[in-house]
């Protein structure tokens, strides 16, 4: 299980990479597919994911819609234009960031 | 099969929300799905209903329902800031121009009314942003900006009247009874809305509130309208529709305060249907500006 602290900067280019592959996704979605894609190593609580969403929501890099789902309204998230645009650099950017701490990580245990 | 939780524990699990300080309508509904969501995962996997929810409730720490909930305050404060900014402004400005007679009065009364104008255009900014989530938002976008021109061209024609005696014809007021009327649509078909996509009781009951004052306001508004092309036969009666509207406003305002509930765009309504009506009422007579001299000129 990977920490608090280590996650919270990530949930931006999480969220960016889950909505990237699935075009349309509700918030308990988000958080069970990353449980599940990551073995269990990563959990996103409410308290962390929910902020991320309508800060992306209100910049305008996602937009939403409302859904009633059995007895209760559902809201899903989906890139905006903007949205993608940035998804698309970011998630390149995290690429690119998860190659070079692999070759720190690499370099520091050949040492 | 997947369990699914009876409305009880919908309504359990907001009115907890609500109790750990989640108090926003949206919010708490959103949360609630994911809580309600998690509780079903985990009642599919053979957990009871109690230890599931001392299971879901236990991810969720108080402080961070405090955090979610304080930055949603924050956005949608300043999702609305500049609208109830402008209005802010509009009632002051308008406020203002019952203390000085013509032209000062006059001038500040022609800005309070081009400020009204800005708060619809960024309310129709709104509608349109978000013109993806429902259709019906585009409709009331276009109704908003209309009435945004309606308003501030209806109150620039009374303007030119009083201020370089120029014929308008009455027309100022014909847009700006014109502007109400659209408004007035506009937020009753808003809230009919809302309250079709309300799914929770409090929700239908407080939309269930808005129709009924909107519902009144677009009925005064239909009456307004009528008047004009009756004039000549409305016009020894039109007093009861000014004070009427005025007295709807009123008893709107207050029993909204008791019941502390807020929407920006039934406070624009109000405010809206309180300029145009009090501009041509009795009451103003009673303030430092004196007898309107639109009073004696809106139809010549």
């Amino acid at each position: 299980m990977i920490g608090k602290e280590l996650i919270k900067g990530m949930i931006k280019p999480i969220v960016f990479q889950m909505l990237l592959k699935k075009e349309r996704m509700y918030g308990y979605e988000i958080t069970r597919s990353v449980l599940e894609n990551t073995s269990g190593k990563i959990t996103l609580t409410l308290g962390a994911l929910y902020p991320v969403l309508h800060k992306l929501e209100a910049s305008g890099e996602l937009s939403t819609t409302a859904e009633a789902v059995d007895n209760r309204l559902r809201k899903y998230y989906t890139l905006t234009k903007k949205g993608r645009k940035t998804a698309v650099q970011k998630t390149e950017e995290m690429s690119d960031f998860i190659d070079a701490l692999y070759l720190l990580w690499h370099q520091h245990t050949n040492e | 099969m997947t369990m699914k939780l009876s409305d009880a524990t919908i309504l359990r699990i907001k009115q907890e929300l609500g109790t750990q300080g989640i108090n926003n309508r949206y919010l708490q509904s959103e949360l609630s799905d994911h809580i309600a969501s998690d509780m079903e995962q985990m009642m599919d996997q053979g957990l009871g209903e109690e230890e599931a929810w001392s299971s879901a409730f236990a991810k969720t720490s108080g402080i961070e329902l405090e955090v979610t909930a304080k930055q949603y305050g924050g956005i949608l404060n300043s999702r609305f800031f500049r609208m109830k900014f402008f209005l802010w402004i509009s009632f002051g400005l308008f406020a203002i121009s019952w203390l000085f007679s013509s032209p000062a009065g006059l001038y500040a009364a022609l800005l309070s009314f081009m400020a009204l104008g800005l708060t619809f255009i960024l309310l129709s900014v709104d509608f349109f942003r978000s013109r993806k989530h429902h259709a019906a938002n585009m409709g009331f976008a276009i109704g908003s900006l209309l009435s945004a021109l309606l308003v501030s061209s209806g109150f620039a024609l009374l303007f030119l009247m009083i201020r370089f005696h120029l014929n308008t014809r009455g027309h100022g007021v014909d847009l700006m009874i014109f502007s109400y009327l659209v408004f007035a649509s506009v937020v009753f078909l808003y809230f009919l809305r809302q309250r079709r996509l309300s799914i929770s009781r409090e929700g239908k009951q407080k939309m269930n509130w808005f129709i009924l004052f909107s519902g009144i306001q677009l009925l005064l508004a239909i009456l307004s309208f009528l008047s004009l092309p009756f004039y000549a036969w409305a016009v020894e009666h039109i007093w009861i529709l000014i004070w009427a509207i005025l007295a709807v406003n009123l008893v709107s305002l207050i029993l909204l305060l008791i019941r502390r509930i807020r929407n920006i765009m039934f406070m624009i309504l109000l405010l809206l249907s309180f300029m145009i009506t009090f501009i041509h009422s009795p009451l103003r007579r009673f303030l430092p500006a004196g007898k309107p001299p639109i009073s004696q000129t809106i139809h010549p």
